[in-house]
């Protein structure tokens, strides 16, 4: 696992047409979580699943794509914070803990052309908070299992 | 619903459930453990449940799998059972 | 034994097969487990959350503090695994330290 395989049909394919497809499927994934299947944990597993590809088919020591440890973490953290943050925004505008409908969402549908409800404003900015939260972890995970096999 | 089509994606569900217990190799293991739960999320969207299946194709035919070749890479990778 | 067991599965089979032959069909909205809750999120979702994506609505929606619940629990397995893993990757250099 730890050796890359030097074959050129592998390399290809998983850098040129793998990689790319699945990150913005993947990211297709998390932006159109309200209107078709999917969402943010979706999504998370699909781009985890992608960094994880470049491990297994390339190598632990691929330099493309490795996200340092520290770094992981604090992805983890901030997904946890963006959750929280849409839970304590409408805690703040006056309303319960992740009730979203006091959301402030004008400015994002004059922004962005959309018409947006503020309760599915909340569940975009959560399924942010969930997409990072599991990408981040997967990805964590793997990377110190590998590390732990590589003495 | 197309029911010989279940039927028969039931019976590769069993088959491959079969096949990642009795075989030797652990890589073969996982593999055929990826392509159960391929199947799995095949049925489930059949049966209408299209986020359920997308969760289980991306971690249980994905991600998990990938886990567990780093897992099994840890370990022995023949096993006597 | 063995025998016995092949037995034991082989009438378990015959039982949830048999059992199966009375349950409602998938998706049936007169299903006892579709009638008590199921119209209310359905209509909810039409009328305050307008998004065509009922599972998104109610596992992100009506349902958050579950899925906060299981991004906590997520976010806690890799802290686990960092904790654990980490761990044993030091031991061996204090160990060659003293």
């Amino acid at each position: 696992m730890n050796d890359r395989y030097d074959s050129v049909i592998l390399h290809f394919v998983v850098r040129v047409v793998m990689i790319p497809l699945i990150i913005v499927f993947g990211i297709y994934v998390l932006l159109h979580g309200e209107l078709s299947p999917g969402g943010g944990f979706q999504a998370g597993a699909i781009v985890a699943a992608a960094l994880l590809l470049v491990r297994l088919a390339l190598g632990n020591r691929q330099a493309a794509l490795r996200i340092p440890q520290g770094l992981l973490i604090w992805l983890a953290c901030i997904g946890l914070g963006i959750y929280m943050f849409g839970g304590i925004l409408p805690l703040i505008l006056g309303a319960n803990f992740l009730d979203y409908a006091p959301i402030p969402v004008e400015w994002y549908n004059q922004f962005a052309g959309e018409h947006r409800t503020p309760r599915s404003m909340g569940i975009f900015i959560i399924e942010f908070g969930v997409f990072f939260g599991v990408a981040a972890v997967l990805v964590l995970i793997y990377d110190l299992i590998a590390g732990s096999s590589r003495q | 619903m197309i029911w010989w089509l279940e039927l028969s994606l039931f019976g590769l569900l069993v088959v491959a459930a079969l096949i990642a217990l009795s075989v030797r190799d652990m890589i073969a293991a996982v593999a055929t453990l990826s392509v159960y739960s391929f199947l799995a999320a095949t049925l489930l969207a059949l049966m209408g449940a299209v986020d359920v299946a997308l969760t289980e194709a991306a971690l249980g035919a994905g991600v998990t799998g990938v886990l567990l070749v780093g897992a099994v890479s840890v370990v022995d990778r023949r096993t006597p059972d | 034994m063995k025998l016995l067991m092949l037995a034991f599965l082989a009438g378990l089979v015959a039982l949830l097969v048999w059992a199966s032959a009375d349950l409602p069909d998938r998706a049936d909205p007169h299903a006892p487990a579709n009638q008590h809750l199921s119209p209310e999120l359905t209509e909810m979702t039409e009328s305050e959350v307008v998004i065509p994506n009922l599972v998104s609505a109610i596992l992100a929606d009506f349902r958050s503090y579950d899925t906060l619940g299981e991004t906590f629990v997520i976010f806690t397995a890799g802290l686990a695994v960092l904790l654990v893993l980490q761990r044993s990757r030091r031991v061996p250099e204090e160990d060659g330290d003293e």
